[in-house]
């Protein structure tokens, strides 16, 4: 080239036999790279690159967090295969799931093995059927990960493979990924505990122990309910593995008496995972009393629905005194305004029983009836609304008649079939088809549906 | 397997009466090449643990008739920890319909058509040995035998892009469960194999691939690289819902023994990539 462009003619130039061969060596190579620049790689200017990301991961210990494989500047990639090794001590892989990358060219077929007693997993993808490979950058697969417990991995992504159409590998490079795991974030309520009454108006004491279960210092709210409705909402800073005791004040001014659950609940600090014990409810609801006498009726349970004329009905009956003295009083169960039964209860202030009424049905007529039960009014008792409670109807009906209809057919056949051997715990428990009240649908319930099949109330 | 490549292309171009010009002419140098193999190994102890066989033949007769067809074998006998084990997969295919069976080169133009062709599948093996019941190697069992109708329907929208293909396989069997045995004969210069199953003509033909190792032979391991990987994968991907008398069906990679490439290939493949 100097040659020429000093306009000399060659045939004048003199070029000793040492200079003759770097010439011509230095012509040779310029244009074997001339030649190669030009027709062997008119493509891959950029080598693909096959990446953990991000390629460095922070996660708590107890944590699931995910990586992507991905690839970048790949030219008419078919299939595609790697290994991703990790420190088998600190992290479990949970699930392996294929990118978008590939099934841009297609239908894929996607297969990965996991050994997490090793620490790799084993990926591989390919297209499907006769189709051109995909180019680009995008995500091969993701990785997600959990995290057991604290400590750094390299996520040594080995062996990839790359692979186009004509089966011919693509030169690429693999690039590793790095993991440091820390400890967990976790705040716990570990105890509440209150009174279990509470004069209507006074103001009682909740005391809350939260403790940090996890590796760093936290800073975190405990707010204390009454149902859902919030008493009162606490700052608290604790170092690891720190507890503390806090006292919270309910004041009951302006809410009615009654039976209050009470709960407590530390707020979820960044990065917690066990959530499960941030909230703590009070073992024993409290009862807000009025100041006097107060009786009342808080519920009533008939033991089955449908009852066989004839055969008795047992009836849970609860009463509780409200008030804040000591009172004797009667209940009185009913079968729509018929009295089944009178007890006679003494009940300490905030105290409550539940009585069993047994409604003997024989000589009762079939049909429906409405259950319900009524305290007397205690001397003094201004507030009685509350001394009466109606529950739903129970149905008498011939026995055998396990759904009521007023006639034993086949439906009830099926039915008691359906809860044949069950006893209270059992999940097909049907307190209609324990026609004696034994406890169990047993073979003594089935011959007495036997011996009533077909017959009706009429 | 790549001569038996060469040798599949050569032999699907040809004619009937060239073909068997050039089968005799090219099986004579290629399977020369299987018998120096065989004769290798034919000095050594067979009862050595640990010895794998692979076996890939072309069937040319069926009893007297000729036909073209597909055999495909993997045996084992294997010595692990004390406990003699063999076993053996035997896969063949033919049909009357040579050309159609024995598809190569371009592809057809999309057509339909339907085509005919036998399977035939050990489905229990009862005995594998080299040179027993006068065959230089030997596997007996039970064997189905099916025919196979398949029609392609090849769907197309009004300007005739083809749509999808549809493939019905109507299988009828032949006989089920047969006593059947599968010999290698070593007349030279030519490896040839006898497939007898009791209840159908015996099936005979030359023998295109023949490998004795002492070392595991990976049924999986389709370009004999020694190791089952993305490679192999690829390979069954690319011809993926490929059947019998369909362009770029392979038979040696139906693993599944189901005359058609599908996911079950791609699952058996998968599942053998070593971790």
């Amino acid at each position: 080239m100097v040659i020429g462009e000093r306009g000399e003619p060659l045939k004048k130039i003199t070029i000793k036999k040492s200079n003759s061969i770097r010439f011509f060596s230095t012509l040779l190579l310029f244009s074997i790279l001339t030649f190669g620049l030009v027709f062997v790689h008119p493509v891959h200017a950029v080598t693909p690159t096959v990446s953990v990301y991000p390629s460095t991961v922070t996660a708590s210990a107890g944590q699931n967090f995910s990586i992507d494989i991905r690839i970048a500047n790949v030219f008419d990639l078919y299939g595609w295969e790697f290994r991703l090794g990790w420190n088998s001590t600190l992290l479990d892989a949970v699930n392996v799931t294929e990118g978008t990358f590939l099934k841009q060219g297609g239908n894929t077929f996607f297969a990965n093995k996991t050994n997490n007693t090793e620490g790799y997993v084993l990926v591989d993808c390919t297209l499907l059927g006769a189709v051109p490979g995909v180019s680009g950058s995008g995500t091969l697969a993701t990785v997600e990960f959990h995290a057991e417990v604290p400590g750094q991995s390299v996520l040594d992504l080995y062996n990839t493979i790359l692979i186009n159409p004509l089966e011919q590998p693509i030169p690429h490079t693999a690039n590793d990924g790095n993991v440091t795991t820390g400890p967990s974030h976790d705040v716990a309520v570990i105890s509440i505990a209150s009174p279990t009454t509470v004069l209507l108006g006074q103001a009682i004491h909740i005391n809350v122990t939260v403790q940090n279960q996890g590796g760093y210092a936290e800073s975190f709210n405990v707010t204390v309910y009454y149902n859902s409705t919030v008493i009162e909402k606490q700052s608290v800073s604790l170092d690891i593995g720190a507890s503390t005791n806090l006292t919270f004040t309910w004041n009951t001014t302006g809410i009615n008496k009654g039976d209050y659950t009470i709960s407590a609940e530390a707020s979820v600090v960044p990065g917690e995972t066990d959530t499960t014990d941030n909230t703590k409810v009070a073992d024993s609801m409290v009862t807000v009393l009025s100041l006097g006498h107060d009786v009342a009726v808080k519920g009533v349970t008939p033991s089955k629905t449908v009852v066989g004329r004839g055969y008795p009905l047992s009836i849970y009956i609860t009463a509780k005194n409200y008030g804040t003295f000591t009172e004797t009083f009667n209940v009185t169960s009913y079968a729509n305004s018929t009295i089944i039964q009178t007890q006679n209860v003494a009940l300490a202030s905030g105290n409550s029983t539940t009585i069993t009424f047994t409604w003997n049905t024989t000589g009762v007529s079939c049909g429906n009836y409405t259950i319900g039960a009524n305290a007397t009014i205690v001397p003094g008792e201004t507030y009685t609304a509350d001394n009466t409670y109606t529950d739903g109807w129970v149905v008498v009906t011939v026995v055998g008649d396990v759904d009521g209809s007023g006639r034993v057919e086949w439906g009830d056949l099926g039915l008691l079939g359906l809860a044949y051997g069950s006893t209270p715990a059992s999940p097909n428990w049907n307190p209609n088809a324990d026609f004696d009240a034994s406890g169990k649908v047993d073979w003594g319930d089935l011959g007495t549906l036997g011996l009533n099949y077909g017959k009706s109330c009429s | 397997m790549l001569l038996f490549n060469f040798y599949h292309k050569i032999f699907r171009k040809m004619e009937w009466n060239e073909m068997k010009k050039m089968t005799v002419a090219i099986l004579s140098a290629l399977l020369a090449i299987g018998s120096f193999s065989f004769v290798i190994n034919a000095g050594a102890d067979y009862q050595v643990q640990g010895t794998w066989v692979h076996m890939r033949g072309i069937i040319t007769y069926w009893g007297t008739d000729r036909v073209f067809g597909l055999i495909g074998a993997h045996a084992g006998m294997v010595n692990k920890n004390g406990s003699y084990h063999e076993w053996a997969r035997v896969h063949a295919i033919w049909s009357y319909d040579c050309p159609r069976l024995n598809c190569s080169g371009p592809p057809p133009p999309p057509q339909n058509f339907t085509f005919t062709f036998y399977a035939a599948k050990l489905v229990e093996t009862t005995e594998v040995a080299f040179n027993y019941s006068g065959y230089a190697f030997y596997i007996s069992g039970l064997w189905n035998v099916v025919k196979i109708t398949t029609t392609i329907t090849v769907i197309t929208d009004e300007t005739g892009q083809i749509i999808s293909i549809d493939v019905n396989h109507y299988i009828e069997p032949v006989v089920i469960n047969a006593t059947g045995e599968l010999g290698i004969l070593v007349p030279p210069p030519l490896l040839r194999f006898e497939l007898s199953i009791e209840g159908i003509e015996t099936l005979r033909g030359f023998v295109a691939l023949w490998v004795i190792k002492h070392i595991e032979i990976k049924i999986c391991d389709i370009n004999d690289d020694g190791k089952v990987d993305i490679f192999d994968l690829v390979k069954v991907a690319k011809i993926y819902r490929t059947v019998p008398g369909l362009f770029k069906y392979e038979h040696h990679m139906d693993f599944n023994f189901n005359d058609q490439i599908d996911l079950g290939d791609l699952t058996t493949v998968a599942a053998n990539i070593e971790g």
